[in-house]
């Protein structure tokens, strides 16, 4: 029996009259990776975002229903949605390290948010998180130099290490392969499947083979609304519902 | 601690910038109430249509200064509109490289010139050989319009799609018809639109009008002729020691405030129904 | 010889093969810069009587005395000098607050309209700025901000009496004039700040002043500071607003409540009533003065500008 990490009941999302989510139930198991699948449009960005609250810095969202972390819903009014973004992590389609600030300080720049300064310790959290995304070996010359300079897969694997400096407990990534070449794409794939010794993924992609070839779960989202949720073989090779087999065999946008 | 003294930080920027907020804005808000209400009671016809009356006697208008306003702005528009408009359409649609920059560089340093300055040319120039008149101040105001055209101008043509442009080409007629019917014509309401902005932006200049037209009671005969202007009369009517003239004071204030508001807010809106197409 | 004469001949068979609206125009650029290289030489000639006759005790003389003949321009520099300063660092603070409301806390709705009233207001001409600070800026510096710096005047910059009219006068005006103009700069540069970057900021757990710390300040500083110094060259130019409150009184007093007087505050008050030739030179020479120093900001605006980089 795996055990839960997050739980979402009832989720509804509106964008100012118009719903985006519509009552999503879903168990998201712990340090598996789980695929949000669906043709674009379907709100799986959106579902992403309420995670960690990150819909609430758009202007024009509501959010109703239950996002419970270890059991505990984070959008109750007595927790702090920094606190929640800091324990999930999250990672964009296209890669965003921040251009003005150099390699090193985009690992650590949560951490220094925290009144972390310690000089030994963030090295220490800077060598281990590039490292773990595999990035060490290319840029350990050239910490002190800025971010722009990498190419679009390091960018990327830099801002998983931004992500996982904060040691935190889950890790959001919306399509993080899209916007890259064939061979990067695989180096990230490669690396989550590494990562999910540590962390419980979740991971948004419009790519089926993707989903197919990483995940331990998937969940398929059709207009605002999930239509399947399991393990990733059942759902692939045994779909229950038609759009869903109509999906995983292409037929959908 | 930490997070507690974090959201206090947040909170204490969110209460600072909501402070400057206000701090610019009140009394801006101020600035505008006290034009409306000081401005109002003499916002009537017989400012805009008689001349002033005899220096202590009240009423009287400031005919005079909307006449000389007038010429004086005409003959700033005849000046800048031409010459800021080629410039402007050289810079967009033919000058390249080195001289382009110098162009444009040379446009920068126009806006950024204190308009007393110009002015100042303006005397050496014109007011040394004419003598105050409505002559020098217009090409004072013609020389600080000139950058405004010159860049709504290239602002306008530079917006004008690639494929536009192309089409235009591929009816195999030469470059100028190109320029003159398709490009122009495409990009007409934002051009007139830099030319009305440039015009508002003049009308309510004082400084230069100063030391060049010289502004007694008289409505100007000519353009030779010492003239008198709305701005000018505010600051004249300002000093003085009168309520009477502090009070047109106040009224022209508020005349040339709605001229300049109407003609911005015109401009606006005029843009936006025009971007509908 | 002939290779010049060759030159000249080729550049005119490319003017005369030159399409007849890029002439045209080409026509118009030249006579803009003929214009304003008039525009230098005519004030730099007439102010020469003034240099050769003070040199450069023009520029660091402090009295200045038409009815003697004496000018040095000291007092208008320094007037000009600390009514702009001032007034631009409270414009810098008030802007990057206001922006920072504009964009990050007021509702996106209330955005747009904010942004226009601020443009507006960069539109009302200095005139009625001015006719305003006689009546209430004055007035305000006389009866409540001299009482309430009293415990304060053995401060240099808060000593002594005023009239109302004074630099603390002219400093207020400006601040005003010139803080839509930053703020409007400010305000562009933070809207031009990629969404996708703060909302990696936010994922990372950043309070909203945070992002604005480590993303939106310092990824448009370079754009900030470029309006920050045109605004900047707009209070050391601005003529009208400063001429009606700063006092017009050539002395160079540390305290602000006296009043001062700015180079184009005495251009724009003496040049009517200046007879002799070398008052009218020592005006213009100031003329050429300000001119230099908006020239050098406006340089440094332009520098800056160029190496904005859009991320």
């Amino acid at each position: 029996m795996v055990n839960i990490k997050v739980q979402v009941e009832g989720l509804s999302v509106w964008y100012r009259d118009k719903q985006i989510l519509r009552d999503i139930c879903i168990l998201i198991p712990e340090k598996k990776i789980t695929a949000v699948m669906g043709p674009s449009g379907c709100g799986k960005t959106t579902f992403l975002k309420s995670l960690n609250r990150l819909i609430e810095i758009h202007e024009g969202f509501k959010v109703y229903g239950k996002v419970l972390l270890d059991g505990k819903n984070i959008y109750d009014p007595d927790v702090d949605p920094m606190d929640i973004r800091a324990r999930i992590g999250m990672v964009f389609q296209k890669p965003n390290p921040f251009p003005h600030l150099s390699i090193y300080d985009n690992v650590v720049v949560g951490l220094k948010l925290r009144g972390i300064t310690d000089k030994k310790y963030l090295d220490r959290i800077v060598r281990e998180t590039l490292e773990k995304v595999g990035l060490w070996d290319e840029v350990k010359d050239r910490l002190r130099s800025s971010a722009a300079k990498l190419s679009g897969g390091q960018q990327q694997r830099l801002c998983i290490a931004r992500a996982l400096a904060l040691n935190p407990e889950v890790l959001l990534l919306d399509e993080p392969t899209s916007a890259l070449d064939p061979l990067a794409a695989a180096k990230i794939e490669n690396l989550l499947v590494d990562l999910k010794k540590e962390y419980t993924i979740i991971i948004v992609t419009h790519n089926i083979q993707q989903a197919a070839r990483i995940s331990d779960y998937a969940a398929f989202l059709y207009m605002g609304r999930l239509i399947e949720f399991g393990e990733t073989k059942d759902i692939f090779t045994n779909p229950k519902n038609e759009l869903t087999e109509k999906y995983v065999e292409g037929k959908i946008g | 601690m930490r997070p507690s003294l974090r959201s206090l930080t947040d909170k204490f920027y969110t209460a600072f910038a909501i402070f400057a907020f206000l701090i610019l804005i009140i009394p801006l808000l101020h600035i505008i109430l006290s034009i409306i209400i000081n401005g109002i009671k003499r916002l009537d016809l017989e400012l805009i249509t008689s001349p002033p009356k005899s220096l202590l006697g009240s009423g009287g208008g400031i005919l005079h200064a909307i006449v000389g306003t007038a010429m004086v702005v005409f003959i700033a528009m005849l000046i800048s509109l031409p010459l800021g408009f080629f410039v402007g359409l050289y810079l967009a649609e033919f000058a390249k490289g080195k001289f382009a920059h110098f162009l444009r560089t040379l446009i920068s340093v126009l806006a950024g010139i204190p308009s007393i300055i110009a002015g100042v040319f303006a005397y050496t120039v014109i007011v040394v050989v004419y003598g105050f008149s409505a002559l020098a101040g217009g090409f004072a105001l013609g020389i600080i319009a000139i950058p405004y055209v010159a860049r709504s101008t290239e602002e306008a043509l530079g917006s004008v799609p690639m494929e536009i442009k192309e089409a235009g080409f591929s009816l195999g007629i030469e470059r100028w018809k190109v320029v003159l019917f398709i490009d122009v014509g495409y990009a007409k309401s934002r051009i007139i639109a830099g030319f009305l902005l440039a015009l508002a932006r003049v009308i309510g200049e004082t400084a230069p009008l100063l030391i060049t037209i010289l502004g007694g009671i008289n409505i100007p005969s000519n353009i030779f002729s010492p003239a008198n202007a709305i701005p000018l009369v505010i600051y004249q009517y300002a000093l003085s020691p009168f309520r009477i003239w502090h009070n047109i004071a106040w009224s022209a204030a508020l005349l040339l405030m709605i001229i300049v508001l109407v003609i911005n807010l015109g401009v606006r809106y005029y843009l936006k129904i025009k971007a509908i197409y | 010889m002939v290779s010049v004469l060759g030159k000249i001949i080729r550049a005119l068979k490319k003017i005369l093969r030159m399409d007849p609206l890029e002439g045209l125009s080409l026509f118009f650029s030249v006579i803009l810069i003929v214009v304003v290289l008039l525009f230098m030489g005519s004030m730099v000639l007439y102010s020469l009587p003034v240099f050769e006759k003070f040199g450069i005790k023009f520029i660091v003389g402090t009295e200045w005395n038409p009815r003697k003949d004496i000018f040095g321009a000291l007092p208008f520099v320094w007037g000009t000098f600390i009514t702009s300063t001032i007034a631009i660092v409270f414009a810098v603070a008030i802007s990057y607050g206001a922006a920072y409301f504009i964009v990050e806390i007021a509702p996106p709705k209330l955005r747009e309209f904010l942004s226009s009233v601020i443009e507006l207001i960069v539109a009302i001409p200095s005139v009625i700025i001015g006719l305003w600070g006689i009546f209430y800026v004055v007035p305000l510096v006389r009866d409540f901000l001299r009482p309430l710096f009293l415990p304060l005047s053995f401060i240099p910059f808060l000593s002594g009496e005023t009239s109302g009219y004074s630099l603390m006068a002219a400093i207020i005006v400006l601040t005003l004039m010139i803080t839509p103009i930053s703020t409007s700069f400010v305000k562009n540069a933070l809207e031009s700040v990629p969404i996708e970057l703060k909302e990696a900021a936010y994922a990372l757990g950043a309070t909203r002043y945070e992002v604005f710390k480590i993303v939106s300040k310092p990824l448009t500083r370079r754009a900030a500071l470029a309006g920050i110094i045109l605004a900047y060259g707009r209070a050391v130019g601005e003529t009208m607003a400063v001429v009606m409150v700063v006092g017009n009184t050539p002395n160079i007093s540390l305290s602000l409540f006296n009043p001062g007087y700015t180079l184009a505050a005495v251009i724009a008050n003496e040049f009517l009533e200046a007879t002799s030739v070398l008052h009218i030179s020592a005006l213009i020479a100031l003329g050429v003065i300000l001119f230099a120093w908006s020239l050098a900001v406006n340089a440094l605006a332009i520098l800056i500008m160029k190496r904005v980089r859009i991320s």
